[in-house]
């Protein structure tokens, strides 16, 4: 098993990780409270959010929310930050929905945007505002490596991570000026949730996919901590980027 | 039943009025990886039902789907 000691040292330093309920934003709030930092872990599964806050009673502070809903979980956000400026956020609450073209459903897909997209890019708003935003802040949005390369059935997934891509590159520009970092983090494929429930559409199975990761699948804990190296000052030159995660998939 | 047949017919791109629930599925020739994912996807909506690409790949005759989502 890999060592248990942090690489980075997040004393006093708060974020927010929106789908922390499960797979890979809850690892990343895990890691970070590892790491010794303090965690707004946001979904909307109360019970989810319990056991992780349970685990880390110090330091994960549990938001039940709509991560769509902004004015809603505003209120918690500026409590839990105390009058101070945050250090960062995740946006890892995401939906998907396999549906090629004749099975398209044009409010599916604006429900995956909304989630993914939107929600990341008015978090960061939040974020990066007069009563929570300084210089040093680092933010983070789930993008997929379905938004670099083509994948049929995933017209709406893949349209929603090629804008985050997108969207990171000129909030880069607009907050560099205030010295607040913001970046895209893309997985190949992590078993999670999300993709328990993609399985289902793939005619070759578990098998396939993994066959198209040269070093097999991935794990949540991969992607949060190529997420916390982004978070910490290490990273302090780095904005505007896409970080590929993916065993070799895109290789 | 209708519903199905109409749900069948947009998942292959072929007319309802076409859809024989004793054809078999490999005599018809809009029945490819492309319709069966999307048959996967429609019912999933339409019916609440999760079925997954092996379920489906089992089915010989049209009517081995329908008895799929009557389940
Ligand atoms: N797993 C992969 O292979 C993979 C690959 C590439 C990219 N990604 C991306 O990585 C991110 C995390 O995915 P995952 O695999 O960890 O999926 P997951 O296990 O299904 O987790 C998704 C999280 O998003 C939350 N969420 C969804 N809609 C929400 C909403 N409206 N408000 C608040 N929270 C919401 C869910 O919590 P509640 O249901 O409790 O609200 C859950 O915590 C997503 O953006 C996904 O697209 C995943």
């Amino acid at each position: 098993m890999p060592s248990t000691v942090p690489i980075f040292d997040f004393s006093d330093r708060r974020f927010v990780v929106t789908g922390a309920s499960s797979g890979i934003g809850r690892e990343v709030a895990r890691q970070l409270a590892l790491s010794h930092g303090h965690v707004l872990a946001m979904a909307r599964r109360a019970e989810l959010l319990a056991s992780l806050a349970q685990e880390f009673p110090q330091r994960i502070v549990p938001c039940v929310a709509d991560v769509t809903d902004t004015a809603a979980f505003k209120p918690a956000l500026l409590q839990f930050a105390g009058g101070a400026p945050l250090a960062g956020s995740v946006h890892a609450a995401g939906i998907n929905r396999f549906a090629p073209l004749r099975a398209f459903q044009r409010s599916e897909a604006e429900r995956i945007m909304a989630t993914s997209l939107w929600a990341g890019v008015d978090l960061v708003r939040l974020l990066c505002g007069p009563e929570l935003g300084t210089a040093g802040a680092s933010h983070i949005l789930l993008a997929s490596v379905s938004g670099l390369k083509g994948q049929a059935g995933l017209t709406a997934y893949g349209a929603t991570k090629a804008a985050v891509i997108h969207a990171v590159r000129s909030l880069a520009r607009e907050l560099a000026g205030k010295k607040i970092r913001i970046n895209a983090v893309s997985p190949g494929w992590i078993p999670t949730e999300m993709t328990e429930e993609m399985q289902r559409f793939y005619p070759g199975g578990a098998e396939k996919i993994v066959q198209e990761h040269p070093l097999g699948l991935g794990t949540p804990r991969d992607v949060a901590l190529l997420a916390l190296y982004l978070l910490s000052d290490a990273a302090q030159w780095i904005t505007g980027s896409n970080f590929v995660i993916d065993g070799g998939y895109s290789a | 039943m209708e519903k199905f047949r109409e749900l069948f017919a947009q998942a292959l791109e072929m007319k309802t009025d076409d859809v024989k629930l004793d054809a078999r599925l490999k005599d018809l020739p809009g029945w490819d990886s492309i319709a069966a994912v999307s048959f996967l996807a429609m019912v999933d909506g339409d019916y609440g039902i999760k079925l997954t690409a092996e379920e489906i790949r089992k089915a010989v005759l049209v009517e081995d789907l329908y008895k799929l989502v009557q389940k």
